[in-house]
């Protein structure tokens, strides 16, 4: 592995070797491995990896644990706290010490008996691991939003259609059903043609003065920092906070424009395309190390002129969660809370066979499952995450350039604005590359 | 409280921290950038403001580029990294000389002069990316190379060959990447000696020729996907090639396909299953039908799936079979696939499938669409055969429409009472307001005991759903005098669930007739059990004191407590009185620890009293107790912090207790409670 200065290069040493270096021991064979209890035998069942194991990542675990026919067998995490306690809950459900542990994610993808990868890190960690998994040959389940930044997710999206993997993002919304009877409701025309979407998220925070110092011993900094150009650590750095800080994640705008921008999204049937103009503003703070916007209102308009208005909730009386409104003024919200509607009448429409049915997902991490077997497509592949992420994309770079924007959504490319074609893109620390 | 007071803070924090720039960066930002700290991004956000303002200005983005270059020589790392960032952002063929001095400091220098450079749209930066990659080691390098790679530069192509041969495997690798990414048939060229086994050079090649496929160079890519689909290759290469032989419309396609689908391994035959479907070739699609039940079973599998996908007409027949007489591992998608191919003309097929268990057929059944769909659904409401008309009631549930009710409703009736039960069933869950008066026929008339139960589901159901409690309750108890004993029965359930005071006083009157024991029990049953407000627990009190048969006095005695215990609009005094009436005319321990156990939730002194009168029964004494504690004590429920509960008669109370207990517990819980209180 390489290093930045101050730690001496080592030559990359070969795969197996490297899995060989592995926490875990192959010597017992797990009990579940030979087919007894409820399980199907190990022919038959998916093997899952797991990297990054903080909140989301050990949460998704978890989930894929809770099913019948998966084997987690190795997990990965550059934090040795994180690693140990995601190993453990593995061995306590399983009664063995089967899963391996791995502080390298290179050593996890070495692996020739993995055919899934659960990923969970922080964003400027999303694109390495997934592309050179999907090139293994291994489906994904990736978290929301899906890059850190806008090219890095057509990386990601080309080379899961390059490769034929399956990929599902962790947009578990999609997988609820009043989302997707809102998004139901919307498709098939319940209050007209939409004009105008808004889509509610929270605000965000700056954080008071900090002080660098060493970073701890358990965690390994620079693999953290990874790709990332150099920041020093100090604890408001990493584990959670690293969502504020825009070398690493894009705030609480990026963080859930994975959800409701995504289900705008998908009420609209836009899983494929994006808008053409984007304009905004946002907040950024000018003290503490938490960079990314905490208050923002940017809109961005599609073909035919719709537009979707993206707000920090409880700001601009634009409320948490996704309202798509017709040209009449009805119009249907949608929420973890729950669907309203402007008249009840519209949350009493059944929708029929011929109508747009969307895909009713048994279970976020259910439906991934099925899909690594039957080969479709999951229900939030990686092109769709890629175009949900890029409205959070374009708007940043909107408001960060503080002018109007014209992008095309079909190459991709800002017209006539080199600063923000340049922004589309961040430089990687080598070794990292895609 | 708590979170006001977070708000507060956390807005004082925005306050200074998003204070407007123009209010204290009073010092040149280009000079305060020099030493950044890391934490006060005034400056920063000067400068970036500058850009914002200078918009598309040539001229002025070039002043801040001066400026910018200006500050380079003698920043400390931090500023000089913002002041690089900055540059990747503006920069010219100005910014590269010094940028590019850069590239011999320290690697952390070094790097955040690259990153800048790697954005620059200007030749120099290339050729100084690509003296970095020739004159540096390591990370320096390998870095270089990937930036080559980024910006798809065509005039490294030799540089990256000669670096092929470095003794650093790390910078062959790069290369090899950088070479991919370039994308030229140069590049290609390079790649094609290098041995195909190792991953990255295979990647590479791969991603090389679908560059220069794109660019429509389809002959110089097509050579490249079928060496890599061949068995030496890796399966992941293969899948790869295999779907950009098939997007290139290849005429190698077909072949390679066909052994694909049949390959050991699973990534492969799986990979090229999905493949051939998404290609939809109509001859291989021929060849594949041939050889499907050969194929490994998860094709097999992953072909249905993507036939019905693609709503591919030709794949019907084939699913169905499959559906039929396949392994059960692939029924489902046989099932679903024959469903979505097939459409109308599988309606038969489906309903069989469903009336012998299968639950995907339903599934199916109930979303089949198309054209002509909907007709053949409901052509099966008048199948000869039971089994399909059940299946075919089942399916309407999910097929909404007038059609459809008048299907179901017809269906209630049939003569045979599976079906009528699946209508039933199915009205439960779409059944309007206007279909109770047929539903309650239904309910009265029916004879057979799985109907009428249905019928009574149904009823309630859509009596709830819709609104229309009062016209289902009329219904039903104008026709009670005259039903038979059964249907008396059923309907004085429907009346318990209804409710409303027409409901309560046919149940009062059915409770208090002895004609028929098995009514009156159904009828003392609904109320005790299953009546759901307050305005029952007069009747069951006068049930309770008044009845002749003990059994029955006893239910209405338990319905009663019930009711009391759980009517939110009574205030707790009310309730105690009301529990304490129980407690005197209970005639066994069991309903009197029931009434017990309710005065715990009346927090009031009048239920302690009554409590402590049962201190002295020997059968209630502990249960009494535990109350009496329980009231006297803090407590907490459903988020809820309650007061104890005090007075004069809480003291003797817990004196009692401590006096007389014979369980030590309970008398240390009393000495702690009375010692909190004094």
């Amino acid at each position: 592995m390489y290093r930045d200065e101050g730690m001496k290069r080592r030559e990359l040493i070969g795969a197996i070797a490297r899995a060989g270096a592995g926490i875990g021991v192959f010597s017992i064979i797990p009990a579940s491995a030979l087919g007894r209890g409820q399980k199907p035998p190990p022919s038959n069942r998916i093997t899952i990896g797991c990297i990054g194991m903080g909140g989301m990542g050990s949460g998704n675990m978890q989930a894929f644990l809770d099913q019948p026919d998966t084997q987690v067998v190795a997990v990965c995490d550059v934090d040795q706290e994180h690693l140990k306690n995601a190993q453990n809950t593995v061995h306590q459900r399983y009664g063995d010490r089967g899963c391996s542990a791995y502080k390298d994610f290179r050593d996890l993808l070495a692996r020739t008996d993995l055919d899934v990868l659960s990923l969970a890190t922080p964003d400027h960690w999303h694109a390495v691991p997934a592309v050179m998994a999907l090139e293994a040959g291994l489906d994904v389940y990736g978290e929301k939003p899906i890059s850190h930044c806008l090219m890095e997710g057509r990386a990601m999206a080309d080379a899961q259609k390059r490769y034929g993997r399956i990929w599902q993002t962790g947009s578990w919304q999609r997988s609820q059903s009043h989302f997707r009877y809102a998004c139901e409701l919307v498709r098939n025309g319940r209050i007209g043609k939409v004009t105008r979407i808004e889509v509610g998220l929270p605000t965000g925070s700056p954080c008071g003065p900090t002080q660098f110092k060493d970073p701890p011993p358990q965690l390994d900094y620079d693999f953290w920092i990874g790709p990332s150009r150099w920041m020093p650590y100090c604890d408001q750095r990493t584990h959670w906070h690293w969502r504020w800080q825009l070398d690493f994640g894009g705030g609480q705008m990026m963080d859930w424009i994975g959800h409701h921008g995504d289900i705008a999204h998908w009420g609209m049937g836009w899983d494929h395309t994006g808008p053409e103009e984007i304009e905004g503003t946002g907040e950024y703070p000018d003290h503490g190390i938490w960079d990314a916007a905490t208050t923002y209102y940017f809109v961005a308009r599609y073909r035919g002129g719709v537009e979707m208005h993206v707000a920090n909730g409880g700001n601009r009386n634009v409320r948490s969660g996704t309202r798509w409104i017709g040209e009449d003024g009805r119009w249907v919200w949608v929420d973890r809370g729950g669907l309203e509607a402007s008249s009840p009448d519209i949350l009493n429409e059944r929708i029929g066979p011929d109508e747009v049915q969307l895909f009713r997902s048994p279970g976020h991490h259910r439906e991934f499952l099925d899909c690594v077997r039957s080969r479709r497509q999951t229900i939030t592949p990686a092109e769709t995450a890629h175009r949900s992420a890029s409205i959070g994309h374009l708007g940043q770079i909107a408001m960060l350039l503080g002018r109007k924007l014209r992008w095309n959504p079909t190459t991709e490319t800002f017209a006539g604005d080199p600063t923000a074609t340049r922004m589309l893109s961040t430089p990687m620390r080598a070794p990292w590359r895609l | 409280m708590k979170s006001l007071r977070y708000s507060v803070i956390t807005a004082a924090i925005a306050f200074v921290h998003c204070a407007p720039i123009a209010c204290r960066a009073q010092t040149d930002p280009f000079d305060a950038l020099r030493s950044y700290d890391l934490q006060n991004r005034s400056a920063i956000h000067a400068i970036e403001r500058r850009i914002t303002a200078a918009a598309r200005d040539a001229q002025r983005l070039a002043e801040i580029e001066t400026a910018l270059l200006r500050v380079l020589p003698d920043a400390d790392f931090a500023g000089l990294q913002e002041t690089c960032r900055l540059l990747g952002l503006i920069g010219s063929q100005r910014s590269v000389a010094p940028l590019a001095r850069l590239l011999d400091s320290d690697l952390r220098k070094a790097n955040a002069a690259r990153y800048a450079l790697e954005r620059i749209n200007a030749p120099e930066a290339s050729r100084a990316l690509r003296l970095a990659a020739s004159r540096s080691t390591g990370l320096k390098q390998i870095g270089a190379i990937n930036s080559l790679g980024v910006r798809r530069d065509p005039q490294s192509v030799s540089l990256l060959k000669r670096l092929l041969r470095a003794r650093d495997a790390g910078v062959r690798a790069a290369a090899i990447r950088a070479l991919g990414r370039i994308g030229t048939r140069s590049a290609l060229s390079v790649l094609a000696p290098l041995s195909s086994r190792e991953r990255d050079v295979w990647q590479a090649r791969i991603r090389c020729a679908q560059l220069l496929a794109r660019e429509g160079q389809a002959g110089v890519a097509i050579p490249v996907f079928a060496a890599l689909v061949q068995p030496a290759a890796a399966p992941a290469a293969r899948v790869a090639s295999l779907k950009a032989l098939a997007e290139l419309h290849a005429p190698a396609f077909a072949a390679v396909a066909l052994t694909a689908l049949a390959d050991r391994n699973s990534l492969v035959h799986s990979g090229a299953a999905r493949v051939v479907t998404d290609r939809g070739d109509a001859s291989l699609t021929q060849r594949v039908f041939r050889a499907f039940d050969r194929l490994p079973a998860d094709s097999r599998r992953v072909l249905l799936e993507g036939w019905a996908d693609r709503r591919y007409q030709p794949a019907a027949e084939l699913a169905i079979t499959t559906a039929r007489t396949g392994p059960p591992a692939l029924q489902a998608a046989a099932v679903r696939a024959a469903a979505r191919c097939g459409g109308a003309r599988m309606t038969l097929p489906l309903a069989e499938l469903a009336a012998n268990g299968a639950g995907v057929a339903q599934d199916a059944l109930a979303t089949l669409s198309g054209p002509g769909a909907a007709a053949a659904v409901l052509n099966l409401a008048r199948n000869p055969q039971p089994g399909i008309r059940a299946v075919a009631m089942t399916a309407l549930a999910e097929r909404p429409g007038s059609a459809s009710m008048t299907a179901l409703l017809k269906g209630a009736s049939d003569g045979d009472h599976k079906v009528a039960l699946a209508a039933l069933d199915s009205l439960r869950t779409v059944a309007r307001a206007a279909d109770v008066d047929e539903i309650g026929r239904v309910l009265i008339s029916a004879t057979e005991s799985s109907v009428r139960d249905g019928a009574a589901r149904a009823l309630i159901a859509t009596a709830q759903r819709t609104n229309s409690r009062p016209a289902a309750v009329d219904l039903v108890a104008d026709a009670l005098p005259a039903a038979s004993a059964d249907s008396r029965i059923a309907i004085l359930g429907v009346l318990a669930e209804l409710g409303g005071e027409r409901a309560l006083r046919a149940l009062e009157a059915a409770a208090s007739d002895t004609g028929d024991p098995s009514v009156q029990r159904a009828a003392l049953q609904g109320l005790a059990v299953t009546w759901a407000d307050s305005s029952g627990i007069p009747v069951l009190f006068g049930l309770a004191t008044r009845g002749n048969d003990r059994t029955a006095r006893i239910l209405a005695l338990r319905g009663y407590i019930r009711l009391v215990a759980q009517d939110g609009g009574a205030a707790p005094e009310a309730k105690a009185a009301k529990l304490a009436e129980a407690l005197r005319i209970a005639e066994r321990p069991e309903e009197q620890k029931q009434a017990i156990a309710a005065l715990r939730d009346c927090r009031t002194e009048t239920a302690v009293t009554v409590l402590a009168q049962r201190l002295g029964d020997a059968a209630l004494s502990h249960d009494a107790a535990e109350a009496i504690l329980d009231l006297a004590a803090k407590q907490r429920r459903y988020d809820r912090d309650l007061p104890a509960v005090t007075g004069q008669g809480v003291s003797a109370a817990l004196d009692r207790i401590i006096d007389t207990a014979k369980d030590e517990a309970l008398k240390t819980r009393a000495r702690r409670i009375r010692q909190q209180g004094s």
